[in-house]
């Protein structure tokens, strides 16, 4: 009873919060997990599907882009797959991950330009083209409150990284690139790769040691 | 002299010894396998230069910055989501779909 009386004073004394205002849709899609979006996208909701691009798209253009070694041709590639997950959302099996599916449908694209690329001179021409001009451009992706000098060193080894990733084979490429740079489990890159565990593992340390070997002399 | 065995570590080849690495650098090993892999890096300079060679690459390609994307990334994907989901109503339903206003939409090729 006593206590009773005593939070009854005290109670006073402690400010109202005030009401949080109302979250937007756009911040309750956000909170959603990539299952539930799925399943707001097929209940006709298209910005759930919005959101769904908004939290892949960098990832997945990383990922094409690691693995065909080209960016422009990589922003093609993620465009298509968001189009094939669109048209496919119905498809989707709402007790496995989303983002193993969708990786899924990136890693074939990417194997496809690969394998079409290898067919077609002209194709991988252009692509080199494409690092040409690159070259030419203006400095723009390093921080500019670094000096020149370690500008210029960040760059030159960004440079040879990616040039390194791009000369190991195809197969052992997509692995290393979904496990150092995507930080995948390896169960999930099995799935992904259409591998079983131990080639995905065999692979990925083959793929480190052909990376550390071509890398180790950008790197004295 | 100890009244009872101390256990040494199993004797790792170079080929074993490569063929864990992977486990080695993700701490997955068994204890007895670990402690068979720490005992041939002190034996084998090879493997020790090898190892050191592989984290340091590693640590490098993990510090990759992300590829930059276009600024206009997101709003191209969102075109083509849109003009792909009218091409995919006129295929299936032209009839109901309101065919022209959805043609109308679609950008000029």
């Amino acid at each position: 009873m006593q206590s009773a009386v005593v939070s009854r004073r005290i109670a006073p004394a402690v400010p109202a919060l005030a009401p949080l205002p109302p979250l937007s849709h756009r911040e309750q899609l956000a909170a959603l997990d990539d299952g539930a979006l799925v399943a707001a996208f097929s209940s006709g909701d298209d910005r759930a599907f919005e959101t769904l691009v908004l939290r892949y798209q960098a990832r997945l253009l990383n990922f094409i882009c690691r693995t065909i070694g080209d960016r422009e041709r990589g922003e093609d590639l993620v465009q298509e797959v968001f189009i094939r997950v669109h048209r496919h959302a119905h498809r989707f099996d709402p007790t496995k991950k989303f983002s193993t599916w969708i990786y899924t449908i990136a890693s074939n694209l990417a194997k496809n330009e690969l394998r079409n690329r290898s067919r077609n001179p002209l194709v991988l021409f252009q692509a080199l083209q494409q690092n040409w001009e690159d070259e030419d451009r203006p400095l723009q992706f390093e921080d500019h409150q670094s000096r020149p000098d370690d500008m210029y060193r960040r760059r030159y080894l960004r440079e040879k990284v990616e040039d390194a990733i791009t000369r190991l084979p195809e197969h052992h490429r997509q692995v290393f690139v979904l496990r150092e740079l995507e930080g995948k489990p390896y169960e999930e890159i099995a799935v992904i790769t259409g591998c079983n565990l131990g080639t995905v593992k065999s692979r990925l340390n083959r793929a480190r040691a052909a990376f550390a070997e071509i890398i180790e002399p950008a790197l004295v | 002299m100890y009244p009872f065995a101390v256990p040494t570590p199993a004797r790792w080849d170079c080929p074993e010894f490569r063929d864990h690495h992977l486990d080695l650098t993700d701490g997955a090993l068994a204890a007895a396998d670990e402690a068979a892999a720490l005992a041939h890096l002190e034996v084998c300079m090879d493997c020790a230069c090898f190892d050191v060679r592989v984290r340091r690459a590693m640590l490098v390609v993990r510090n990759l910055p992300p590829v930059p994307a276009s600024p206009d990334l997101h709003g191209r994907i969102m075109a083509r989501l849109k003009e792909s989901a009218a091409l995919v109503l006129l295929v299936d339903a032209p009839e109901h779909a309101g065919g022209e206003r959805l043609v109308a939409m679609l950008p000029a090729s």
